[in-house]
């Protein structure tokens, strides 16, 4: 059984730091990516199964990147979490209109996500 | 046969020719004559055998004398002409045709005040009609010194033409039952009489001036060397007293409106309001001819004529001595004409108003009393007003004889126009004033005549009575004061100007102060409102609502039987229902109330307004509406249009009012907008650091056992730093909010430039080192003093020179200039620059935040926005040149 | 309405100075010395206050009612 990956995309490398430290302490193969560019590029190259988006981003906002991991078939078994600061609940279910499998608002408790994520990758199989 | 007999026939029977002419060709005359002309020529009726012998006698005696009767017109004929218009326009609503008619309606129709102006009208006029037939007399007398029995000629020849000019009234001066038919052929023949007595009379000044004597000049030098050599007598200067010279105009000008034949001509005959706008300087224009040899005139018969001579007939003599038959018989028609013209239309005058305000009121009470109809009446109207015609000239006749032989034309003259200048106040006081009221115009008639008996009159017959005489030696009751020839004993004033100062002071002030301690009918109030407003529509209508009594068709019919031809009444009352669609039932059925104003109207035409209410107010079984019904209606109307005015002043307002509301609401929309976003993203903004800081915590917290001390400390570190992010942000936003709610106060001091900015360099030199950027000053060499706040402006700089090293690539640069009154800061980098449209943009609040596609370095955003409140603090501006993409460059100017 | 019939007795006052000032003045004095000029001068007044009134008369049926007011 191969290690699950998980992209983390966000400008702010502070909030990081943190859940790359995480992420890895629970088997994960790990990418991060500081802004959207990077983050389609590592999508490109490899098939994610988790994939956590911050959405105010400078270049390509985390919509975008949701929207276009979820054209891609390929990309079908992967999950997309959202986490921002964007707490009103247009902002919340634009997200899951464009087929998140989560949102979460900053702040948020690092454990629960860290449960919420392997509940997800349980799920899968 | 006398010649000037055969010449007296011919032109009476020309002046019925032209009338009979002028009544049936009136279109075809006006071809050739404009009828404004004929209108200007028959006002000139004003001048009469006064003129012609009166005025030349008065310029011999005193020199100018004379002016005061024509300058009065002259003066007064724009006031005049904008009440004749305001009396036509009246009259022509009213059925209105003679003054007494006029006043008694103004006054709410009051019959008795009507009865008392014909009355005053009659008493002060019959002894000027008396002069003029004693002028025809005077002139007949003098072309025919060669009679045999000159008294029989002239007695004769007097009663004849007495008679003719009754015939001529009677027959041309009223030809229907409706008096408010135009007499065109008496107009025209007016106007052909004013033509013959002007032409005559400068064609015997020309004469004199310039055939008797070479010239005017010469007939003045003659004058003047005759009087220094002591032959004849100066002019008697004392005529020319300033207040008498001023009552005597004064007078003249009143009379000239209140003259019942000026009425006449100027009202009644009338066929066109712009006829009086020309009159207004044509009339003055003929004055001014037929008096410019008056005075060469009357010079010259100064130094021709013995003293003896009477200076009245200088006209006459002259003429006759230019033996010139042409002269001589234009001089005499003239004369004719001037008397012919005065008597003629002041006895039609006179007759209609005796006729509709004390005949006709009589007898129409007679029948009520009697319950009757009048209908011997009928046709008897126009009957009725020749009979007064005739007395009247009958009167005027006997006056003459038993009188006027005594009175010099010019002093009777003055006498009947003060005695017709006591209707002005009444008169043109109830045209102009909505308050004068019936008592008022009754008192102040009463009191100035009066007066005018008092101190003109009773004088003449002094011989008649000793108490009489004793009055007029020592005053009534031996009051010296009260002396009828000089009341209280003013100074300087001449018997004449005495009875005019006195008896128009009273009646103004009778008039002015009876009106405004008593109050008006209902009636009455109503007349003023359509007297006084005649120019506003607002009336009429309100007067269809008067009757509301109810008159049989065959009531009606038969009460205008009594004037009319039956079928003419038939006829009136069956046109009038068609064109307001009335269905006219059967006889006896009560008719609309129109049909009975309409029959009202028609009788006022006929016998006047007084006396057609009167009839028609007995025949039709109502009760008067009390006129304050419909007084209250038209009050009733003004006050809703005022309300109405109200109205739409305060809905203006209130839209002003709820326009201004809704900018409000804009402005606190927007305020409101901007509230909310600034929340969310200030929310925002807190929350990222705090998601570190959280994560960080719980990641240290849960598994504390794995980290080694250089990675905890690293985390540590990273807390405090967002932590201090945090709080950096909180503080800026409130230092922000502070400048903008205006609560910062400025510390301001002195200080060096160049020091502020060494310290400035020193602080950034380690972001300078981390970037590799390099910094260049420039600075003039002289020290640069500020005032202001330090420590805020350091911030500013400070701030501005870290986004200058976030943005540049390699250099940036700061340069200092100075001039006379400002100095430049400019701060530039080589960066990527900013797009133009953004300039100000950058200076907002969340620029940086909002605007995340900018490759964001560090820092919060708010610097600039804060760097730009502390520079408009300071009221400096701060200008943005957006040098891309050779990079942005900031500049500040410091005003000293 | 008080307006209006102030300003006719404006008008008047004004004609009767025009004119008054000569005849008063200079009739009272040298009539007798000097009838012609004298009367010259007067009737060159008179007939000025004759244009005035001209003029007067021009404006007034200016508006749509001739010498009716307000």
């Amino acid at each position: 059984m191969s290690a699950p990956t998980i992209l983390m995309v966000d400008d702010d490398p502070h909030i990081l730091m943190p859940l790359e430290f995480l992420m890895f302490k629970h088997g994960f193969e790990v990418f991060v990516a500081r802004n959207g560019t990077e983050a389609l590029d590592i999508i490109d190259k490899n098939t994610p199964d988790i994939v956590l988006l911050d959405i105010m981003m400078p270049d390509v906002d985390g919509y975008q990147i949701c929207a276009q991991i979820k054209a891609q078939p390929r990309l079908n078994n992967t999950a997309v979490v959202f986490m921002s600061a964007k707490s009103n609940p247009d902002d919340i279910s634009k997200g899951y209109e464009l087929g998140a499998a989560l949102y979460v608002t900053k702040p948020f408790s690092t454990r629960d996500l860290v449960k919420k994520i392997l509940d997800m990758v349980k799920a899968k199989g | 046969m006398n010649s000037y007999t055969v010449l007296t026939v011919l032109y009476f029977i020309l002046l019925f020719w032209i009338a009979r002419i002028a009544t049936r060709h009136i279109q075809r005359l006006n071809r050739f004559v404009s009828p404004a002309h004929i209108y200007v020529l028959s006002l000139a009726v004003y001048c009469t055998a006064w003129t012609y012998f009166g005025s030349i006698g008065n310029a011999a005696r005193t020199g100018v004398g004379f002016l005061p009767v024509y300058l009065g017109p002259t003066f007064i004929m724009p006031l005049a002409a904008m009440l004749w218009v305001r009396m036509i326009r009246v009259c022509a609503q009213q059925r209105i045709t003679n003054l007494s008619d006029l006043i008694s309606a103004r006054y709410g129709n009051s019959i008795s005040l009507g009865a008392l102006v014909a009355l005053c009208y009659i008493v002060g006029i019959i002894p000027y009609i008396a002069i003029q037939l004693k002028a025809v007399s005077t002139c007949m007398v003098f072309v025919s010194p060669q009679m045999e029995h000159p008294e029989a000629w002239k007695t004769t020849m007097n009663l004849y033409s007495t008679m003719v000019i009754s015939l001529f009234a009677m027959i041309y001066g009223t030809r229907r039952t409706d008096s408010a038919e135009k007499h065109t052929g008496l107009i025209v023949t007016i106007a052909f009489e004013s033509v013959i007595k002007l032409v005559a009379f400068l064609m015997v000044g020309f004469w004199v001036c310039f055939g008797l004597f070479s010239s005017p000049a010469a007939l003045f030098d003659q004058f003047v060397s005759q009087v220094q050599g002591g032959q004849i007598h100066p002019f008697d200067a004392a005529a020319m007293d300033p207040l008498g010279w001023f009552l005597a105009i004064l007078v003249s000008g009143l009379a000239f409106i209140t003259l019942p034949r000026q009425f006449q001509v100027a009202v009644t005959e009338n066929n066109d309001e712009r006829h009086v706008g020309k009159s207004i300087w044509m009339f003055p224009l003929y004055l001014f001819l037929i008096n410019l040899f008056v005075l060469p005139i009357a010079i010259a018969g100064r130094l021709v004529y013995s003293a003896e001579t009477d200076p009245d007939t200088f006209l006459l003599l002259f003429a006759r001595k230019s033996d010139q038959g042409l002269l001589m018989a234009l001089v005499y028609l003239g004369g004719l004409s001037a008397a012919i013209g005065m008597i003629v239309v002041e006895t039609i005058a006179l007759s209609n108003m005796l006729t509709n305000s004390m005949v006709i009121p009589g007898w129409v009470a007679l029948s009520k009393k009697a319950n009757r109809l009048p209908s011997s009446l009928g046709k008897g109207v126009v009957w009725l007003r020749r009979a007064g015609m005739l007395l009247i000239i009958m009167l005027a006749y006997f006056f003459e004889h038993l009188v006027a032989e005594r009175l010099t034309i010019s002093s009777v003259g003055f006498i009947s126009f003060v005695a017709v200048s006591q209707m002005a106040p009444a008169l043109i006081g109830g045209m102009l004033w909505k308050n004068g009221t019936r008592a008022a115009a009754f008192a102040s008639i009463c009191a100035g005549f009066f007066i005018w008996m008092y101190t003109l009159i009773l004088s003449n017959f002094a011989g008649w009575s000793p108490v009489i005489e004793q009055v007029v030696q020592h005053g009534p009751w031996g009051i010296a004061l009260l002396r009828p020839t000089n009341i209280l004993g003013l100074p300087n004033l001449d018997p004449l100007s005495n009875g005019i100062f006195w008896s128009l002071s009273v009646n103004v002030l009778t008039f002015i102060g009876v009106s405004l301690f008593t109050k008006q009918s209902a009636e009455e109030a109503l007349q003023a409102e359509a007297f006084v407003d005649i120019h506003k529509v607002a009336v009429p209508g309100a007067r269809q609502l008067e009757r509301r009594g109810s008159a049989s068709l065959a009531t009606l019919r038969n009460l205008l039987n009594s004037f009319l031809q039956p079928r003419k009444s038939d006829q009136l009352l069956r046109n009038f229902a068609q064109r307001h669609g009335i269905v006219l039932e059967h006889d006896a059925a009560a008719t609309d109330s129109r049909m009975i104003n309409f029959t009202e109207r028609v009788l006022s035409g006929i016998i006047g307004a007084a006396s057609s209410r009167m009839l028609i107010s007995s025949v039709s079984s109502q009760e008067r509406i009390a006129f304050t019904e419909v007084l209250d209606v038209a009050k009733e109307q003004q006050q809703v249009l005022s309300l109405n005015n109200k109205l739409k002043r305060k809905t203006s307002e209130l839209k002003k009012m709820s326009d201004d509301l809704k900018s409000v609401n804009e402005q606190l929309k927007i305020i409101d907008e901007q509230k909310d976003e600034f929340l969310t993203t200030v929310t925002h903004e807190l929350r990222t650091p705090l998601t570190s800081i959280r994560a960080l915590g719980e990641v240290l917290l849960d598994h504390d056992d794995v980290f080694d001390a250089a990675q905890r400390k690293h985390y540590l570190g990273t807390i405090v730093q967002e932590s201090e992010r945090m709080t950096r942000l909180i503080s800026q936003i409130l230092t922000l909010e502070r400048f903008e709610a205006g609560r910062y106060k400025l510390n301001y001091s002195s200080f060096e430039l160049r020091a502020l900015m060494e310290e400035l360099t020193e602080s950034i030199q380690p972001l300078l080192e981390e970037k590799k950027i390099s910094f260049q000053v420039f600075m003039p060499n002289t020290m640069v003093v500020l005032r202001a706040d330090r420590d805020l402006l350091w911030q500013v700089f400070y701030n501005l020179l870290t986004n200058a090293i976030k943005y540049a690539k390699q250099h940036i640069h700061l340069h200092v200039a100075q001039d006379l009154q400002s100095i430049r800061i400019s701060i530039a980098d080589d960066g990527p620059g900013i797009p133009a449209e953004q300039t100000q943009t950058i200076f907002d609040k969340f620029y940086q935040i909002k605007n995340k596609k900018l490759l964001k370095p560090e820092g919060s955003g708010m610097g600039l926005a804060i760097s730009k409140r502390i520079l408009d603090l300071h009221e400096y501006p701060i200008q943005v040149e957006a040098n891309k993409p050779n990079g942005a460059i900031f500049i500040v100017h410091i005003e000293q | 309405m008080m307006k209006v019939f102030a300003r006719f007795v404006f008008l008047f006052l004004l004609l009767f100075l025009l004119i008054n000032f000569p005849v008063t003045v200079l009739m009272k004095s040298t009539l007798s010395d000097h009838p012609g000029h004298v009367l010259i001068f007067f009737l060159i007044i008179w007939l000025f206050a004759i244009y005035l009134l001209r003029t007067y008369s021009k404006i007034s049926m200016k508006s749509d009612l001739p010498t009716a007011d307000e």
